[in-house]
């Protein structure tokens, strides 16, 4: 039954929103100095280079020739990112929906070789959550992030 | 004739001048964390989305093009190929996958997992055995719980792999084999729990503290730990005395 009338009063909860960016900004792929590790990914090691994600916003390549002291070499600033392999020095990414594919030749001036739209779905819900959040809405963007927020709900039961 | 033999020549050297190769080594063979949707597998793509997973021929210089999708149900969440055999992490249960046809994986198997709802799932595998971690949540009224474990599976008959065992875990996350040892990250205990598996399922042997062990890679007698604000380097090839070498850590 409908539980939302228009005298009841709005209340707040705790819950999520979703962080966009535009669909615009998704090809800007390229390098940045070393950024700090915050919220780590996906990871592989290819001879002496260790590849680590930064969720959503690109990949961490280090030297780790000398472990004892790994040192950071660069950042591929990649939008949406949350995965990837590499073969030999083409690395394969996923940049929102698309599927990217990087020419790793010159470590500190990569290339994007292909963009392929289209070939993974959106992410329609924050993960590892249950909770309230705000609905994503597509056609604002990519998500890319989720924001703690104050939700407004004139509804009893769940949206 | 003689124009046309220079002319030749000058096409060719031109032709092999224009395939730049690699700067580092091509021979290198690359080697991913368990925590991962994406795989690169003798000139071949697989990638995982949700109920699908995708194959596209990928040769490194030419455009990756679709090979095939191929159904599953919904969940799936990591891959690891092992001795030419894919296998599938999900939210309820482990996949085999054929790939003798590259270009077109086929469902030998899925395990069934009725009561664990896992997330996460990474998979590694050693000769005729599976090491997975699930990490479960019971959502029921807005309450979690978590009922969490390292599951080792028989899969010696790739069309009907078998649980043999479960090990009760905090809040596991990646995991790593070297010889005769499996490493399982622990988020919710941080650490990472070492285990023996010489007599195939998982005996313990020592813990490891750190802070968000996320996944990790072994090689060559060491690990790396990625945490969630950087990684450790671990030198594993004395097992009874495992070494912190060196770190990156915010």
């Amino acid at each position: 039954m409908n539980s939302c009338r228009p005298d009841y009063p709005f209340y707040s909860v705790t819950g999520l929103k979703p962080v966009y960016i535009s669909h615009d900004s998704l090809p800007l792929i390229y390098n940045l100095p070393p950024q700090p590790v915050v919220n780590s990914g996906p990871i592989f090691l290819q001879d002496s280079l260790f590849f680590m994600v930064e969720m959503r916003k690109g990949i961490h390549v280090f030297n780790v020739s000398d472990s004892a002291n790994p040192l950071s070499l660069t950042f591929l600033k990649i939008p949406a990112v949350t995965d990837f392999t590499l073969s030999g020095n083409t690395l394969y990414a996923d940049n929102g929906t698309n599927l990217v594919t990087i020419n790793l030749a010159n470590l500190y001036s990569i290339q994007v070789m292909y963009t392929q739209q289209d070939v993974f779905l959106p992410m329609l819900f924050p993960n590892n959550y249950s909770g309230r959040f705000e609905c994503v809405d597509p056609k604002k963007g990519i998500v890319i992030d989720w924001d703690t927020v104050t939700l407004k709900s004139r509804c009893s039961s769940s949206n | 004739m003689y124009k046309t033999l220079i002319a030749v020549s000058v096409m060719l050297l031109l032709y092999s001048c224009s395939k730049d190769e690699t700067t580092y080594n091509p021979a290198a063979k690359g080697k991913s964390g368990s925590v991962t949707r994406f795989a690169a597998h003798n000139g071949y793509l697989y990638v995982l989305d949700q109920n699908k997973i995708k194959t596209y021929m990928a040769t490194g210089s030419g455009e990756p093009t679709l090979q095939s999708t191929v159904y599953t149900d919904y969940g799936l969440e990591t891959i690891t190929i092992y001795d030419a055999v894919i296998y599938l992490g999900s939210r309820d249960g482990l996949y085999i996958l054929d790939i003798s046809n590259p270009s077109l994986p086929k469902v030998l198997s899925k395990t069934e997992r009725s009561t664990l709802f896992g997330r996460c799932d990474p998979v590694v595998v050693q000769g005729n055995y599976a090491y997975s971690t699930v990490k479960t949540t019971e959502n029921s009224c807005g309450s979690i719980s978590a009922i969490s474990a390292l599951i080792t599976y028989d899969v010696s008959n790739k069309n009907n792999p078998v649980q043999i065992d479960a090990v009760a875990l905090n809040q596991p996350n990646g995991l790593g084999i070297a010889g005769n040892h499996l490493f399982v990250c622990d988020d919710g205990d941080d650490m990472i729990h070492v285990f023996d598996i010489t007599s195939t399922t998982p005996v313990n042997y020592t813990t490891i503290t750190v802070t968000d062990p996320r996944d990790v890679i072994c090689t060559d007698g060491k690990m790396i730990v990625s945490t969630a604000n950087g990684f450790w380097f671990y030198n594993i090839s004395n097992i009874s005395d495992i070494k912190l070498i060196g770190n990156i850590a915010q």
